[in-house]
């Protein structure tokens, strides 16, 4: 039974994002749209949603990123975040509470500017604004260390621009992916890239970073269309076998069990037509995932909208 | 009133408004999904008692250093994830490291090495947040009686740990101010690697290469030292033991023959009597569906053939796995012990429960339902879900008649080689 795609959205907006999700909540949801037009439309609606409700949209094509590895999903993730803005906000906010006054909204946030405009010692106040990133930061256990590290490097460049521009570009491209040398990162107290191995606690840091910065949480959409295509097509969209989808539907199932861990989080998976229907590719091919989130109890005649997997048409 | 029933649970009068909003909301999704979560089982407790006496037991066997396990039988949806969440809660609040692990592709029975990495991931540390592995580390006090021991149990031959282990103890506690090197160490506890010429570089600088001589060896060899070095760790670190929730364990049906075999084994070991033969020091509880010796071992004829036919096979190891399968084939035979339906007076208490949670996250008045009669037999899961389903309609409608139709789901016990493999089409062993 399909939904109409508009009372769809608008059960999102209202029951899910307003309250639920920028209280802290967090949800899985798959969408399964009847055709392209409503997958476009769908995209469309739920990035205005996202944006207007104070979320950072994310958009995770699997036709262009490996979708069946989740440190290529954080990486893509990571490229549509504005992190220098956040790490702005984030200063911001701290330099507010602690009760300085702030030069204009894109103004310098450099240690140096903050202490001639507030009647401070510079060396004295970037003592204590490292001790409140320790604080409000370093021991902000909700997210994993090395995140942890990454946002305290990324603040820092802003308080000190000149002191170390190099290790905030290698911390960027390590959250990108682009890093190609890991020791740029060893005054960062980070050893390791970024794998499949730690992406998911990265990605479910980042939504709580969002929120200290000042955002709602992450709305992130992971289209899964290419996963019912059997054969290499002759573009260089990505290919998934058979193997590769099961891994696939292994990430979504983490992603289903890990709401429990993560807050501020709404991630919308959009599969395609036959994802319900193909044997060997579709929801079918994986029992762990199959049983999460099969609408195995059902209204004879109404969908329900708060169902974890819908199916939607373009009314 | 059956003294099965526990006294509802009041969303705390601590929460403001909006957070006990959330909470609630977190329950019902969780309900609606099937995957219970904190919340869920926070407000629905667990009717469990017989199984409940016999985790207690088993913990009170493990602060002795016993770990003898417990098998988990129920059918589809009858409540045993729940169960789990409820029983890591337990044991968290009795001072136990406790991990979660849900059998998968990407963490196969067969492959202890990757179960030991997932157990590392998930667990829980009494009072701590954030890697679970560098927050026991963290707690280490050098000058300690409980450290010493472990020191000196580390270092014993009886243990029959590989050097490496020892080695890594050594050095974590000369290099404090090494941060690159903590956190190598640390990993390496995790479950990662660290080359043999790593290893010995940093004891070279101690002059200790001779004292530890480390060579290579097979990561997955490594696994029963792994969780018998973390185990110990965790009990130095001043926590009571370290319990082992597995999930899902019906999943090796589906692996491909010798990583079924494998996996047997693993069940085997991990539900053996003998500290020889089993992971010493791991308290495990393994979660399987009521109808696997059924369908998997006497329908499908693992029981009858799977034995021969690893026998048969031009493997090096054949005779031992065989011999291992079996001894894990038989681990399920003997049982464990099975989830119980609940009595219609508890089925009460919990349509209770959940209309009050749906009420306070919905911020209306649920109406009460009874269960159809033909949903008597259902799995508390249907049950569940049938609730939420009419209320998550009749709000949106109240004038709606709500007419529901069950799907049968039930697990698939088929073979599939795609689950040896990993994405590149490689066997993952």
């Amino acid at each position: 039974m399909q939904l109409p795609l508009r009372e769809w959205l608008a059960t999102i907006d209202q029951e899910y994002l307003g309250r639920f999700i920028a209280g802290g909540g967090a949800a899985v949801k798959f969408a399964v749209p009847h055709d392209d037009a409503t997958r476009d439309a769908l995209r469309i609606g739920l990035r205005r949603l996202a944006i207007d409700q104070g979320f950072a949209f994310a958009y995770v094509d699997g036709a262009t990123t490996r979708v069946h590895m989740v440190d290529q999903i954080f990486f893509s993730v990571a490229k549509q975040v504005e992190w220098e803005s956040l790490a702005r906000a984030f200063l911001s906010g701290l330099l507010t509470q602690n009760g300085y006054s702030l030069p204009d909204a894109d103004g310098d946030l450099s240690c140096r500017s903050i202490a001639a405009s507030n009647g401070r010692e510079e060396l004295l106040l970037r003592s204590e604004i490292f001790r409140w990133l320790e604080r409000a930061v370093y021991r902000d256990y909700a997210m994993t260390q090395e995140f942890r590290l990454a946002m305290i490097s990324l603040c820092k460049g802003i308080i000190d621009p000149s002191a170390a521009p190099i290790l905030v570009a290698s911390v960027r491209q390590w959250l990108t992916g682009e890093l190609r040398l890991i020791s740029a990162l060893k005054s960062a107290l980070i050893f390791q890239r970024i794998t499949r191995k730690n992406a998911r606690h990265l990605l479910s840091s980042l939504p709580h970073w969002l929120r200290a910065c000042g955002k709602r949480g992450l709305f992130l959409v992971v289209d899964t269309s290419r996963y019912t295509i059997a054969t290499r097509t002759k573009d260089d969209q990505v290919y998934y076998s058979a193997s590769a989808v099961i891994d696939g539907h292994e990430v979504l199932r983490q992603f289903v069990d890990g709401t429990d861990e993560t807050e501020g989080c709404f991630i919308l998976v959009l599969a395609a037509n036959d994802f319900l229907s193909d044997p060997r590719r579709g929801i079918n091919c994986y029992d762990a995932l199959r049983l999460r989130i099969s609408d195995e109890v059902r209204d004879e005649s109404r969908p329900n909208p708060f169902a974890s997997l819908v199916q939607l048409n373009d009314g | 009133m059956s003294r099965d029933l526990i006294p509802l649970h009041h969303w705390s009068s601590s929460m403001t408004a909006d957070s006990a909003v959330v909470h609630a909301r977190r329950a019902i999704e969780a309900l609606r999904s099937g995957v219970p979560n904190r919340d869920a089982v926070s407000a629905l407790g667990c009717h469990q008692p017989q199984i409940q006496e016999q985790f207690d037991a088993v913990l009170r066997n493990a602060r002795t250093g016993a770990s003898a396990g417990l098998l988990v039988e129920g059918g589809f949806g009858t409540g045993k994830s729940h169960l789990f969440v409820h029983l890591q809660q337990q044991a968290v609040a009795q001072k136990f490291v406790c991990s979660r692990v849900v059998i998968s592709k990407e963490t196969p029975l067969h492959d202890s090495l990757s179960v030991y990495r997932s157990a590392c991931e998930s667990a829980l540390v009494p009072g701590r947040r954030g890697a679970a592995i560098n927050e026991i580390a963290m707690r280490l006090d050098f000058r300690s009686e409980a450290y010493a021991r472990f020191y000196e149990w580390a270092h014993s031959p009886g243990h029959a740990l590989d050097v490496r282990f020892p080695a890594s103890l050594y050095l974590f506690q000369r290099v404090q101010s090494d941060q690159e090197l903590i956190d190598r160490l640390i990993r390496f506890w995790a479950g990662e690697q660290i080359s043999v010429s790593e290893f010995k570089k940093s004891l070279k600088a101690f002059g200790q290469a001779a004292s530890y001589p480390i060579v290579r060896a097979i990561p997955r060899s490594l696994a029963t030292n792994y969780f018998a070095f973390a185990a110990q760790l965790i009990r130095a670190a001043g926590y009571a033991g370290w319990v082992l929730l597995i999930d899902e364990v019906e999943l090796i049906a589906r692996y491909p023959l010798r990583q079924r075999a494998r996996a047997y084994a693993e069940i085997g070991r991990w539900l053996a009597d003998s500290a020889a033969t089993s992971y010493a020091g791991v308290v495990p509880v393994l979660a399987l569906t009521d109808d696997f010796r059924t369908a998997v071992l006497e329908q499908k004829g693992d029981r009858e053939t799977l034995p021969g036919r690893i026998r048969d096979s031009v493997s090096d190891d054949s005779r031992e796995l065989a011999d291992a399968a079996e001894k894990g084939m038989r681990a399920i035979e003997r049982g464990g012990v099975t989830l119980r339906p609940p009595t219609p007076d508890i089925l009460n208490d919990i349509e209770r429960r959940v209309r009050q949670i749906h009420g306070s996250a919905y911020d209306w008045t649920p109406p009460a339902l009874p269960s159809a009669p033909r949903m008597l037999s259902a799995r508390i899961r249907q049950l569940l879900k049938s609730w939420i389903t009419q209320w998550d309609l009749l709000r949106l409608d109240p004038s709606v008649q709500v007419n529901l139709q069950v799907d049968e789901l039930n697990p698939d016990y088929t073979e599939d080689e795609n689950l040896g493999a990993n994405g590149d089409g490689e066997k993952t062993s």
